[in-house]
């Protein structure tokens, strides 16, 4: 289904209509960020609501501050940004205890991770170390500093990049951290028309004078929004079929490393919160199969360049339920 | 649904199967024969694929259904053709010749289809299977070469068709520039090597043929082996003896130590024991003592008499056997086959015995045809069937008798073109006179086969005991009675003998009767085990004591296990030495009977073939007699054969009607899969991997019935996959099957056409 056509879904009850609002609200705010990416807010937006991590992959200046300053503003919580240098510690990302001569007592100060969106620049520059550090936080959603464990924000949703290009100087992602994403988009360059009507809004747009855009979400809606995708109907044959394409990522011949248990479990809730973006309360083999490239793109070890025809095969081997 | 073929993968798919056919007609060319005629052959069928292919490329795409028909019937012809030769001549054609060119014609029909690319994989698998099933069977270099040419052909299209499965993936920084250059130097670098290799020095040569693997020698033995390191023993190259393989016409008249049937059977059974006499010594007078000056007559019996008590013969095993040729006669024609060689009448309870020769009538009159061939005019009879022709050779047996079949007709021994050579050994038999048949001659015969339905309806006069027959004693009588009970008498009879024996017994070669036995049939009776001959005893003197006219008849069996699939024949050894039994029917004829389990007689497929035409001939006469009805017949099959998805399609809609009735999330899904139907009637079924909106969905913007066809994905979402308390979606929501009518009445077969360049790759 495209982008529109969600857009124009109609929810299903009183419940599923002001749930579609926020949607739509959540939304638009993103699509007035990210002028001509609609593909991409939607898939960004199931990513947010079913409490996923998003990594980027692009080139510079396409956006990705932007996508997530915007999401930050629209979630009504606080943004935060880590730009990740091989001397970036541990303790820079989660925060750490100094003495307060005042009070004569060690303080916690809070690093970027209690954001409830937190941007990590070019991830794969930062060290092992930091990068473990960081994985604990997404995987746990908690921050652990000098044996005290501290819990982040309850929507805490991390947007990483990295540069496909430049890879001089990097400490490629592990697997195991590589799973901790939800799903791998590319922004990509905007349309002509896009990129001329950017042009045309930019013109005596001063940055002192924007004003700061108002939360689309109130306190806690986000978190119900979550709620409301983990309840979303998945049927047995969905089920089966979900299954189904999973065994067949671990037995196809260019693929080095299948798609875990975890994994399923997030392309499951991706086809939830897609399936909710569309305004259903079901899901559909449409919504396993319109989440499937960016959440299998993350976590299958294929060979360089094969991954479309790896999906393509895989989606083609397994039988949709139809009957 | 997939994109066409690029042209480089169709034409070396093309390429592939003319290989493979190349190969199949120098495996399937007789030897000797030049090889001008099957290249011409090969050259007409692949220009035949070629043009097909062309023509498919013109106006076939799309037509699946077509071609599919076109392959199966192009792949049955050859199976048919083999049918109507044994038919009509007689003379069969090797069943793997048959399927060879069955697979052959598959092959070409695939790679002229091969613009679907499913239908080249298959084309190149086929002529994969085809060249290494041919080039196992054929000779020579050709083959080799032929060989060769497909590996390199099959290295490009490997090559290509990667090329090809890449296609999806350019723009994604896989490379765009065709490999052929790549696979040009790699070929090059091949041929280069091969070329020093063929011309070059002999020692490079050499060195190069030191880094394979040898044959070298094995404890394994293979007596119809050819080339390697060493022969087979039926084997043997016709310049160091006379007795090569092969069906050339020879004037060799060699005489060798041959054995006769006599030796082979004293080699096989052991030699018939002699009961011991108790001579008592009388002493004479003088006078009644009369000195003989002249050597006492000497008793030549050998093949007069055959003696059903012998004392078998104890094998060493791992002693190896003295290596030579050892086949005695090799046969060219369906096997198994009986070839008789003596008949034996009388039978004192011990021994079978001759009797004297028979004033036969028939007689033996030169045919006009291509040679000098023989017919025995033997009268002509309902019991016979079709006809099997066969060409046998005389290796290694020594015999004035002519290796033949039963019921033989005709026959014709290399040039003789003299009846006063002939004679008769027995009645049915015919025998040189006064010399054996010399060896490498090939004796070419025609002979009846029976027929068992025309047996059965023969009427068997009442008969008396003949004066041969002796009385059976109690075992034997006891054992005929339950075989017969019941059974009519006549031709059923003799089966139910025939069937009780082979049920009731077991054949065992080391369970001979014993050195006093004075009546080997109650001895078998009682044992219910021993060898052929006695199975042949006691068969027929159970038919004799039936009322039936039986004799014994020895000879050669050649067995289906020993064809040689090379040479086309099949070798008769020693060890195939066999007894059997044959019956004389009213008209005088004697028909071959099988009591051994583990021979068989042929089968009546000469016979069920001439049925077959029978049955056809009577339909023929029947649709003449009622032609109004049979070309309303005709006619409706038409319509319904030109008509089939338009039925197809309205008994389905029939059938979708009746079951609207249920809940209505089960009438969706039956109306989807009414549409599906609709879909697949013109070839646009949906693949398993593609969704209903994946897959109809860019159908339905494209039509202004299109949200008939929305409303309906919508339904079908909710039917398969919603909780069964959630509502239906709008705007359908209200009355689902009313959608449903909309859909059905909208999306006839027509609108899920599709052009075939707009077929979806994938997903």
């Amino acid at each position: 289904m495209t982008a529109s056509a969600m857009a124009n879904a109609s929810p299903n009850g009183a419940a599923v209509d002001e749930a579609g609002e926020a949607v739509a609200g959540l939304r638009s705010a993103l699509n007035a960020a990210l002028r001509g990416k609609a593909d991409v807010v939607e898939l960004v937006l199931a990513c947010l609501l079913a409490r996923g991590h998003l990594l980027l992959e692009d080139m510079p200046g396409l956006g990705k501050t932007t996508l997530a300053k915007a999401l930050a503003a629209a979630v009504g919580g606080r943004f935060a940004r880590v730009q990740c240098t091989p001397d970036l510690l541990p303790g820079d990302v989660t925060g750490f205890r100094v003495y307060d001569p005042k009070t004569r007592e060690f303080e916690f100060l809070p690093g970027p991770v209690f954001a409830d969106v937190l941007l990590a620049d070019e991830i794969n520059r930062a060290t092992p170390r930091t990068q473990s550090a960081l994985l604990e936080a997404m995987a746990e959603r908690q921050a652990t500093v000098d044996s005290v464990r501290h819990k982040l924000s309850d929507g805490f949703f991390v947007i990483a990049t990295q540069n496909p290009v430049d890879q001089h100087g990097t400490y490629p992602l592990p697997e195991a951290q590589l799973d901790r994403f939800a799903v791998k988009l590319s922004i990509g360059y905007p349309g002509r028309d896009d990129e001329r009507a950017m042009l045309e809004a930019a013109v005596g747009d001063v940055e002192d004078d924007r004003e700061p855009p108002e939360p689309t979400l109130g306190p806690g809606r986000l978190r119900s929004l979550q709620d409301a995708v983990a309840r979303t109907t998945v049927a047995p044959t969905v089920r089966d079929y979900l299954v189904d394409l999973g065994r067949a990522t671990r037995s196809h011949r260019q693929v080095a490393l299948g798609l875990s248990p975890r994994g399923l479990l997030i392309w499951q809730r991706m086809a939830q919160a897609r399936a909710f973006l569309a305004g259903r309360g079901y899901v559909t083999p449409d919504d396993v199969r319109d989440v499937a490239g960016p959440t299998l793109d993350v976590r299958l070890d294929v060979e360089p360049g094969a991954a479309r025809r790896v999906l393509v095969d895989v989606l083609a081997s397994v039988p949709v339920p139809a009957r | 649904m997939t994109a066409e073929e690029p042209l480089g993968v169709r034409a070396t798919t093309l390429a592939m199967a003319a290989v493979a056919t190349t190969t199949t007609a120098l495996a399937i060319a007789e030897p000797g024969v030049s090889p001008a005629r099957p290249l011409a052959a090969v050259a007409a069928w692949t220009a035949a694929a070629i043009a097909a292919h062309a023509w498919i490329g013109r106006h076939g795409k799309g037509r699946s259904a077509t071609t599919a028909a076109l392959l199966a019937t192009s792949s049955l012809v050859p199976v048919a053709v083999a049918a109507a030769r044994v038919a009509w001549t007689g003379r069969a054609t090797p069943l793997e010749q048959a399927l060879l060119c069955s697979l052959r014609n598959l092959a070409l029909g695939l790679a002229a289809a091969s613009h679907e690319p499913a239908a080249g994989r298959l084309a190149a698998l086929a002529s994969l299977f085809l060249v290494l099933a041919s080039a196992s069977i054929a000779d020579g270099p050709a083959a080799a070469w032929a060989l060769g040419a497909f590996a390199i052909l099959g290295g490009v299209w490997l090559a290509l068709a990667y090329w090809r499965g890449l296609r999806p993936m350019r723009g994604e920084g896989a490379p765009r520039r065709s490999p052929a250059g790549h696979l040009a130097g790699a070929f090059a670098l091949v041929g280069l090597a091969v070329a020093v290799t063929a011309v070059g020095p002999t020692r490079a040569a050499v060195a190069l043929a030191g880094l394979f693997p040898s044959s070298g020698g094995t404890d394994w033995n293979d007596p119809d082996a050819r080339g390697g390191v060493g022969d087979g023993d039926d084997e043997v190259k016709g310049a160091e003896n006379p007795q090569s393989i092969g069906f050339a016409d020879s004037d060799a008249y060699l005489d060798t130590d041959r054995p006769s049937l006599y030796d082979a059977f004293n080699d096989m059974y052991g030699e018939p024991s002699k009961p011991k006499k108790s001579e008592r010594m009388v002493a004479l007078s003088n006078p009644n003592v009369v000195e003989q000056r002249e050597r006492p007559a000497e008793n030549l019996r050998a093949n007069r008499q055959f003696s059903a008590v012998r004392r078998g013969v104890a094998r060493r095993p791992g002693r190896p056997a003295h290596r030579e040729a050892e086949a005695l006669l090799y046969v060219d024609g369906p096997t198994p086959l009986h070839i008789g060689l003596a008949a034996y009448d009388r039978f004192d309870g011990r021994d079978w015995s001759e009797a004297a020769r028979p004033n036969i009538r028939v007689a033996i009159e030169p045919e006009r045809r291509a040679g000098p061939w023989f017919r025995i005019g033997a009268p002509d009879s309902r019991a016979l069937g079709g006809v099997a022709a066969h060409r046998i050779k005389v290796a290694a047996l020594d015999s004035a008798a002519l290796p033949a079949p039963p019921l033989l007709r005709a026959f014709r021994m290399g040039e003789v073109d003299r009846v006063d050579f002939f004679g008769w050994a027995a009645d049915g038999m015919i025998a040189m006179e006064g010399r054996t048949i010399p060896s490498s001659t090939v004796v070419e015969t025609e002979s009846a086969a029976p027929d068992p339905d025309g047996l059965a309806s023969l009427d068997f006069p009442p008969r008396v005991l003949d004066a041969d027959a002796r009385p059976l004693g109690p075992a034997a009588s006891a054992w005929l009675d339950a075989m017969t009970r019941g059974t009519p008498p006549g031709w059923a009879r003799v089966e139910a003998i025939v069937r009780g024996l082979r049920r009731d017994a077991a054949p065992d070669p080391k369970a001979v009767a014993p050195d006093d036995c004075g009546d080997v049939v109650e001895h078998f009776a009682a044992a219910r085990r021993g060898p052929d001959y006695l199975f042949a005893t006691a068969c027929a003197a159970m038919l004799r004591s039936s009322g039936h006219s039986a004799r014994l008849v020895t000879g050669l069996y050649a067995a289906p296990s020993r064809y040689d699939a090379k040479t086309r024949h099949t070798p008769v050894r020693r060890e195939d030495v066999h007894t059997w039994v044959e019956v004389r029917i009213p008209c005088g004829l004697w028909i071959p009977v099988e009591p051994t389990p583990g021979y068989e007689l042929p089968g009546p497929s000469p016979a069920a073939l001439a049925g077959i035409w029978a049955a056809f001939r009577s339909a023929a006469g029947r649709v003449a007699g009622r032609p109004v009805a049979c070309a309303t017949l005709a006619a409706l099959a038409l319509l319904a054969v030109r008509f089939r998805r338009e039925a197809a399609d309205a008994l389905a809609t029939l059938a979708w009607r009746a079951s609207l009735r249920g809940p209505s999330r089960r009438g969706v899904i039956r109306t989807v899969a009414l549409l599906e139907l609709r879909a697949r009637l013109v070839d646009a079924a949906r693949p398993p991997g593609e969704s209903l909106r994946s897959w109809y969905g860019p159908l339905a913007p494209a039509a202004d019935v299109g949200r008939d066809l929305e409303s309906l994905l919508a339904l079908a979402e909710w039917s398969l996959y919603a909780p069964p308390d959630a509502d239906a979606p709008s705007p359908a929501g209200s009355d689902p099957i009313a959608a449903c009518r909309r859909a059905v009445r909208a999306w006839k077969r027509a609108r899920f056409r599709r052009p075939s360049g707009n077929m979806k790759e994938s997903t």
